[in-house]
């Protein structure tokens, strides 16, 4: 399984290739997205992010936790696509600054909100895939409204199985997840 | 504060609409706190969540991290395996390849069941989930013909799954196919490139192949029979490397829980590409690389080992225990639970049928070897 966060953050500030390989499985997908709600129509947001992970693994000095290095990821995110917007010969630039608005900035309130929200969509979406594959499956398909019979069938065991593995998957996710992500997911279980 | 599991399942409840009177009383004192209720309203937006769950798990993590250590890393040793037809084979080439890899992935947990399930086999199965995320369960039974495009066919019966689709020049469309643990299943892709998924594990691919070249990405253990086309080389992506062919047979095997990186070539000629070294196989020869050292060998094999999976057979040949039983344990989908971790290194050779019940091999490898075993539930404990 994963590293403790210590471990994760030593690995990062020294360059090792297995931290960064846990940043790309925990932040990428997310880093994608928040970027994709800024430069998204225009251009690739994958290259934004890779270009971020290149930086910083040619940053030099350290970060104190996960959490620095989190918000250092998905500010520099911002900058980025604020320097492309603002920098490119992008003409629909303007038009990107203004349906923007709020969230030029970093520090706003909007802005805020909206990582709060990623934050959530990150950790859910991390945890549902650290779960063994026919958990994780068992999961989704709870998500989407399938019932455990169906879902038996699907996966040919028995219901009873369909509902340990469920329950195991919700033990996990419950102690892997911050409380509102946990209660958002389980609404849909 | 309340109990969590209480407060989620009341908004279950309320979702659902199966809440009791005096529950919604209970919802409501709760949500008078101004947390609880901003809590309550994003909670209520059901399908956003679902939503971004899937444009998040669009994002390819692995490929991403490779683009990445390219860069990083622009002199690393990158193993490429490229097979040289002889231009006189008329045979389909048949190559092995069997990946371990330790690194990058984190070790997969096993999964305990309480109950007693059986302790059958596996049989044909799996899910099928089409490029719109909708699943669809796979199984012996199921005969059914879906109309995906105009003049394009899935057509599902007891020999599998079958892609047929006018290839229209474009790769379009990536479906994906998961076998579980107790699972194998076939499938034809729409070049005519029959495919053998092996228990636990992940096929991704077109629904018709474009002009390029033909790419699939394979998680666990599969066997290829690659139509040839050489002008679309055909190649498997799995999470450390690629195999790259043109028309051919082969195995690739990479479970994240195993260790090394093998190539093995059955019939034809293959050439074996590293950084700095190359090696050219000849049939009955194993490339094997040692991740942690970089160095590679090349070793004479029984190429049957690699490949007797798809046609019912387990063939070891002075296996290792642990290797076996792990080999047992996803096919039959069972713990292994080890008394003495000194037996693991137990020597076998034997064939088993796969279709018989795991008893049968047990007493098998009982007979043969230094150990005993005992079926608890769905555990085996090795003594």
């Amino acid at each position: 399984m994963y590293e403790s966060p210590d471990e994760i953050i030593n690995g990062i500030n020294e360059k090792s290739d297995r931290a960064f390989k846990y940043l790309f499985d925990t932040y990428y997908p997310s880093l994608c997205r928040y970027a994709r709600q800024f430069v998204g129509e225009f251009i690739d947001e994958e290259d934004v992010v890779q270009e971020i992970f290149v930086k910083l693994w040619e940053r030099e000095g350290g970060f104190e936790n996960l959490k620095a290095l989190s918000a250092y990821l998905y500010r520099a995110v911002h900058n980025a696509c604020l320097v492309y917007i603002r920098d490119g010969k992008e003409k629909r630039g303007e038009e990107l600054i203004n349906r923007l608005g709020d969230v030029l900035e970093f520090e706003t309130p909007d802005n805020e909100q909206l990582l709060i929200e990623e934050e959530y969509y990150r950790q859910i979406f991390v945890a549902l895939n650290s779960l063994p594959e026919q958990r994780r499956v068992i999961v989704e398909m709870t998500m989407e409204g399938k019932k455990n019979e169906e879902i038996a069938e699907a996966l040919q065991v028995s219901v009873n199985t369909v509902k340990t593995l469920k329950k195991k998957a919700y033990v996990y996710l419950r102690e892997k997840l911050s409380r509102e992500s946990w209660m958002f997911l389980f609404t849909f279980l | 504060m309340k109990d969590f599991n209480r407060i989620a399942s009341l908004f279950r409840k309320f979702r659902t609409h199966t809440i009791l009177e005096d529950e919604v009383h209970e919802l409501r004192d709760w949500l008078k706190g101004k947390e609880n209720r901003e809590l309550f309203k994003r909670a209520m937006r059901g399908e956003r969540e679902t939503h971004v769950m899937r444009e998040l798990k669009k994002y390819d993590r692995e490929a991403a991290f490779r683009r990445f250590t390219e860069r990083v890393h622009p002199k690393r040793r990158r193993i490429r395996y490229y097979v040289r037809l002889a231009a006189a084979v008329a045979l389909p080439i048949v190559l092995s390849v069997s990946v371990y890899w330790w690194m990058e992935t984190p070790a997969r947990e096993t999964e305990p069941v309480a109950e007693i399930i059986s302790l059958t086999p596996g049989q044909k199965k799996a899910i099928l989930t089409f490029d719109d995320g909708t699943k669809m369960a796979l199984g012996d039974a199921i005969e059914e013909k879906i109309v995906l495009n105009e003049g394009a066919y899935l057509k599902i019966d007891s020999s599998g799954l079958r892609y047929d689709f006018k290839e229209t020049g474009e790769a379009i469309k990536m479906n994906e196919l998961f076998v579980p643990r107790r699972g194998e299943y076939n499938l034809t892709l729409s070049d005519g490139t029959r495919v053998f998924l092996n228990s636990d594990s992940k096929l991704m691919y077109p629904v018709a192949f474009g002009d390029g070249q033909r790419e699939v990405i394979l998680e666990g253990e599969a066997y290829f029979d690659v139509a040839k086309d050489e002008k679309r080389p055909f190649v498997v992506k799995t999470s450390d490397l690629s195999v790259r062919v043109l028309g051919t047979a082969f195995n690739v095997k990479n479970y994240p829980d195993d260790l090394c990186v093998e190539a093995t070539l059955v019939r034809g000629s293959v050439k074996i590409l590293e950084e700095d070294q190359e090696m050219l196989l000849e049939p009955g020869e194993q490339a094997r690389l040692d991740r942690s050292s970089g160095k590679m060998n090349k070793i004479q094999v029984n190429t049957a080992l690699y490949t007797s999976w798809k046609d019912g057979l387990f063939i070891f040949e002075r296996e290792r225990l642990e290797d076996i039983l792990t080999t047992l344990a996803r096919w039959y989908d069972v713990n292994i639970f080890y008394q003495r971790s000194t037996v693991k290194d137990e020597l076998f050779t034997g064939d088993l049928k796969k279709y018989d019940g795991i008893e049968e091999h047990l007493k098998m490898l009982e007979m043969t070897t230094n150990v005993q075993f005992e079926i608890r539930g769905n555990m085996i404990v090795v003594k």
